[in-house]
């Protein structure tokens, strides 16, 4: 059992933005791969990063973001599936110890997180999001400080609810504990105090409300009410999808606590993130995008300009693109080229084409490595 | 209409600690402490939360000022999330931990003034969910690591 039933191969950057020191760094670790099957940890760390990159705000936070790979071979194969739950009785020796059937339950797949963090802290102690890939094709997961999940189909939203919670501080915003139709008894009605999460809330009151500069003065606050509390809110979204307000049902409770919009990924797997969660993604991962505004200027409607920026020490750059500084302007821009010579100095052009039929003011903005 | 560019500033990196913390129930112990060169996000709000609900750890200097602050997700598990994608069951729900023990990592900022952190939660059972958040652990970070805890 354990660390003597395999070895930790090492540590490889599979996406790259700059240093560890200046980057949101999320480390992936195998589970259940023998070494023969690294190849395919390999694969399936690209399928969870494009996934990932696919998933707003992540998308357009991505120059943020390093992601690492810890190849860990296991002796076998898979996970432990015990029978008491139904399972195959499969007990493969495997690094990490990962098993089905934690407290009972077919799915709750888990993992030694003390191991985890042993190997992370060894390797990569620069993570700040960590997560296990078990080699195994029945769904389960689970989260906790260590994310866990399977290759089964749609296990990778598992990471994603997991990465809310212990990356962003994110709350639960289901609306029961055990589920709408558990019978549940303790979940009616909230009456504690205000969660210290940001995308749940006891008060729906407009003026006080969290996050009531994104509500509408045409959203009704509440929003949505449960007229029912010793069950879920059976209702539709009244409003639109985008819609921001304070949705009853929330933080496991059918009443008296609030979610920002009908759905969330932190509601229900295979949703986007809500608008709040959004936010404080980027707010949390704002001091890694680490860019610079070089310059500003003007241009005139149907005009295009050709810029160079020039550095006698070139120190290396991510992206160089022009920024409009009024919100909803366009403008189209380009970097048909740089030249780097052999004193250290670099050239890079940078074209901007106004087609739009007023003036408009940008930023010249940068990544450095 | 060529311009020459300022050369970039440099950012300069933040030094962080990262503590591991072992858990039993409510018993908590710091067992090892490793600087690293990482930025951490910035602090939220110092002062405001006291009458919240929820969990966060305090950074504080040795005249007991706080000078950083997270409010995170529960890392002392007393419930487990688990998943389905059968349509049949929620796609995600709770239940709870008989026995709670794992490990967690906090990220704090590695700064001369830090002291003492302070781990501050809801009753940790589940039912403890809703009432007011206060001090349950509290460590030295400038000690050696295990023995830094001071209840
Ligand atoms: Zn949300």
């Amino acid at each position: 059992m354990g660390a003597g039933d395999g070895q930790v191969i090492g540590t490889t950057q599979i996406v790259d933005h700059g240093p560890a020191s200046r980057k949101w760094n999320l480390v992936i670790l195998s589970e259940g791969y023998r070494q023969a099957e690294l190849a395919k940890f390999h694969s399936d760390c690209a399928s969870f990063v494009s996934t990932m990159f696919a998933t707003p705000p992540y998308d357009e936070l991505w120059c943020g973001i390093n992601v690492y790979r810890i190849d860990v071979a296991s002796t076998d194969s898979g996970a432990k599936d015990p029978t008491a739950c139904g399972g195959t009785g499969a007990n493969p020796k495997t690094y990490f110890d990962g098993s089905f059937c934690n407290g009972g339950i077919q799915r709750a797949l888990e993992v030694n997180n003390l191991a985890v963090h042993m190997v992370v802290n060894a390797q990569m102690p620069q993570a700040h999001m960590i997560m296990v890939i078990v080699n195994s094709n029945e769904y389960g997961g689970t989260g906790g400080d260590i994310a866990t999940f399977s290759l089964a189909t749609g296990a990778s939203e598992i990471g994603l609810h997991e990465m809310g919670h212990t990356a962003f501080g994110f709350a639960d915003e289901y609306e029961y504990y055990a589920g709408c139709g558990s019978g549940e008894t303790g979940h009616d009605k909230y009456t504690g105090a205000e969660p210290a999460q940001p995308n749940v809330t006891a008060d729906s009151n407009r003026a006080t409300n969290k996050w009531r500069d994104l509500v509408s003065s045409a959203t009704p606050m509440p929003t949505t009410i449960n007229k029912d509390c010793s069950k879920c809110d059976p209702q539709g979204n009244p409003s639109s999808a985008e819609t921001v307000g304070a949705y009853e049902g929330a933080y496991y409770n059918h009443c008296g606590a609030y979610r920002p919009q009908f759905n969330c990924r932190m509601r229900a797997l295979n949703n986007p993130y809500c608008a709040i969660c959004q936010r404080v993604i980027r707010q949390t991962l704002a001091p890694y995008m680490a860019s610079w505004t070089w310059g500003t200027n003007t241009i005139g409607a149907g005009q295009t300009q050709r810029w160079w920026l020039s550095w006698g020490a070139y120190p290396g750059l991510e992206w160089v693109g022009v920024q409009p500084a009024t919100p909803g302007a366009e403008l189209d821009w380009d970097t048909p080229g740089m030249q780097q010579n052999a004193d250290g100095s670099a050239l890079y052009w940078i074209t901007v084409r106004n087609n739009g039929s007023t003036a408009v003011q940008f930023h010249f903005r940068g990544n450095a490595l | 209409m060529p311009q020459v560019a300022q050369p970039p500033q440099v950012r300069p990196y933040n030094g962080a600690l990262r503590l591991t913390f072992q858990y039993e129930g409510s018993n908590v112990k710091l067992v090892s402490k490793q600087k690293v060169e990482m930025i951490l996000p910035p602090t939220q709000a110092l002062t405001g939360n006291e009458n919240q609900t929820g969990f966060w750890f305090m950074l504080s200097n040795a005249q007991g000022t706080p000078v950083y602050r997270r409010a995170l997700h529960n890392p002392i598990a007393y419930d487990r999330e688990i998943f389905s994608n059968n349509p049949e069951h929620p796609s995600v729900q709770r239940v709870p931990v008989a026995q709670p023990k794992g490990t967690f990592i906090l990220l704090v900022p590695d700064v001369q003034e830090a002291k003492t952190i302070q781990l501050f939660s809801h009753p940790l059972n589940p039912a403890g969910r809703g009432l007011a958040a206060s001090e349950f652990a509290r460590f030295d970070i400038t000690s050696e690591p295990d023995k830094g805890e001071k209840k």
